[in-house]
């Protein structure tokens, strides 16, 4: 090979070095392995979720809402008024029932898959209210992956497979891309503005739109402090549009989890914004609980310690 | 140096040298296992799942549960426009029924309030007379339900401001009434 001819090969190898580099990271992102203990963990625990959520959210109130104030979602687009008490009721039992044998892994794939629909339908209703709810919607998304999760798999299989890790890789994707979005849409809308000015004070101030602060004073507090407020709006911000880096280094997947459940929390407090199936989705996905378990302790999660004799 | 005794770690019913085994491969992936591939029918699910969330969140539309997730993204400036209903009593008083005295049936009633720029008189008649059959049961001395907008602004607790424009106070900060402009009446006769 001459020389002209190698240099003239070596930016397509590099640029087939970087697809291929791309692919391998795509590949892993969604695809890549993960214990078969790390997915018990997370589907039972999406279960207990869907269940709590289910039995419950706040769904028998919405049976009376009169017909004029019913803005069904397109989901639910032939509905006309919202349904009979006893059909909300039979839901939750049933969508409760079905989430407990999931917990119990009863029937796990229909039970996991009845109580997912029973809580799409429920959430729905509580959406057709006229104002897009975002309370439910994470855990709906990145809980939908699970529907076809491989089954069988206990807290005693700690070999990573990709069989078990596609679940999992897709929902914390998924959830990166929901709170880049939300960002996103900030900076598309207010542009950095929506950090330096008055935009994180006025928020406090103003309130929420539904319900009431637990801290009211709290939020007075940020409010009227300039800098507080500042600080408060550049976390906020920041921890949204930077969320997609844990797909780029999942050493930063507990740290995010963790500051993303703060700011749910805080968010309760100070606008009284009911995200606490947010604040727990997170960890449950970003965090590998049974590898947690393993180093804090000096046994695998499902094992039995024992001294020969 | 003293030789500890060794603690093996067991699964239940598992053989001591199996689990040692295991515990060998824990953190090695199973690469050569031909049966470690995701499904055909996974790999659908996830498509059609990103493309409905990426679409959504990219473009910026709600088609429920597609959303475009904008939680706060609006600027919040020191003015801003609210749906309220005021209710009338028979002496001619008047007083803003807040959503919370309602059944939580009612709570999210402000985003329908505002389809009242924009509906028939028929349509929005409906609305404001199940508000007011509503309102009544809270509060039998209302004959009168408006439904108004009312441009709110916040201001400094110093400044120039009239007592009955106040609507609450924010620590150094008053949110006053600037502009109130009803958009709907309806009398409870009806829903009595």
């Amino acid at each position: 090979m001459t020389t002209a001819s190698a240099k003239q090969g070596a930016p397509e190898a590099s640029s087939a070095g970087v697809v291929a580099r791309l692919k391998s990271w795509f590949d892993d992102t969604l695809w890549g392995p993960e214990t078969g203990a790390r997915l018990y963990v997370v589907h039972v625990g999406l279960s207990v979720l869907i269940g709590l959520r289910v039995v419950l959210g706040p769904y028998r109130a919405l049976a009376d809402t009169p017909e004029p104030l019913v803005d069904p979602v397109p989901l639910l687009f032939w509905m006309q008024e919202m349904p009979p008490l006893g059909v909300i009721i039979a839901l939750q039992v049933v969508g409760g029932v079905a989430a407990l044998a999931a917990v119990l892994r009863r029937n796990v794939r229909l039970a996991y898959a009845v109580a997912w629909f029973c809580y799409l339908i429920l959430a729905a209703y509580r959406g057709s209210r006229g104002k897009v709810l975002h309370n439910d919607l994470l855990l709906l998304w990145v809980s939908a992956p699970f529907l076809l999760a491989p089954l069988g798999e206990t807290l005693r299989d700690r070999i990573p497979k990709r069989i078990y890790g596609w679940p999992i890789r897709v929902a914390i994707t998924m959830t990166a891309l929901v709170y880049f979005f939300t960002g996103f849409h900030k900076l598309r809308r207010t542009g950095f503005e929506w950090v330096f000015s008055d935009n994180m004070s006025n928020i406090m101030r103003w309130g929420p739109s539904i319900g009431e602060p637990a801290l009211p004073d709290a939020a007075t507090w940020i409010g009227n402090t300039t800098w507080v407020a500042f600080l408060a709006g550049a976390f906020l911000f920041s921890l949204e549009l930077t969320f997609p880096v844990v797909l780029l280094w999942r050493r930063l997947q507990p740290f995010y989890a963790v500051l993303a459940a703060m700011m749910h929390v805080g968010t309760w407090f100070v606008l009284g914004l009911d995200y606490w199936a947010w604040a727990i989705t997170v960890p449950l996905l970003l965090v590998n609980w049974p590898e947690l378990w393993e180093r804090l302790g000096d046994r695998p999660l499902g094992s039995r310690l024992r001294r020969s004799p | 140096m003293g030789v500890q005794d060794p603690v093996e770690q067991v699964g239940d019913g598992e053989h001591p040298a199996e689990a040692g085994g295991d515990e060998d491969r824990a953190d090695q992936p199973d690469r050569t296992d031909e049966a470690d591939r995701v499904p055909r029918s996974a790999r659908c699910l996830v498509g059609v799942l990103f493309v409905a969330l990426l679409s959504a969140g990219l473009i910026g539309f709600e088609l429920w549960p597609m959303t475009a997730w904008r939680m706060f993204s609006a600027p919040r400036g020191e003015t801003q426009n609210f749906w309220v209903l005021e209710g009338v009593a028979e002496d001619g008083s008047t007083r803003e029924v807040e959503l919370t005295e309602l059944p939580m049936a009612y709570s999210n009633a402000e985003w329908p309030l505002r389809s009242v720029n924009w509906n028939s008189a028929v349509e929005s008649e409906e609305i404001c007379q199940v508000l007011v059959e509503a309102v009544v049961e809270v509060d039998p001395d209302i004959v009168e339900l408006q439904i108004s907008r009312d441009g709110r602004r916040l201001v400094r607790e110093d400044s120039d401001w009239e007592d009955g424009d106040h609507v609450r106070t924010v620590g150094d900060w008053v949110i006053v009434t600037e502009d109130r402009d009803v958009k709907h009446a309806c009398s409870a006769e009806g829903g009595r």
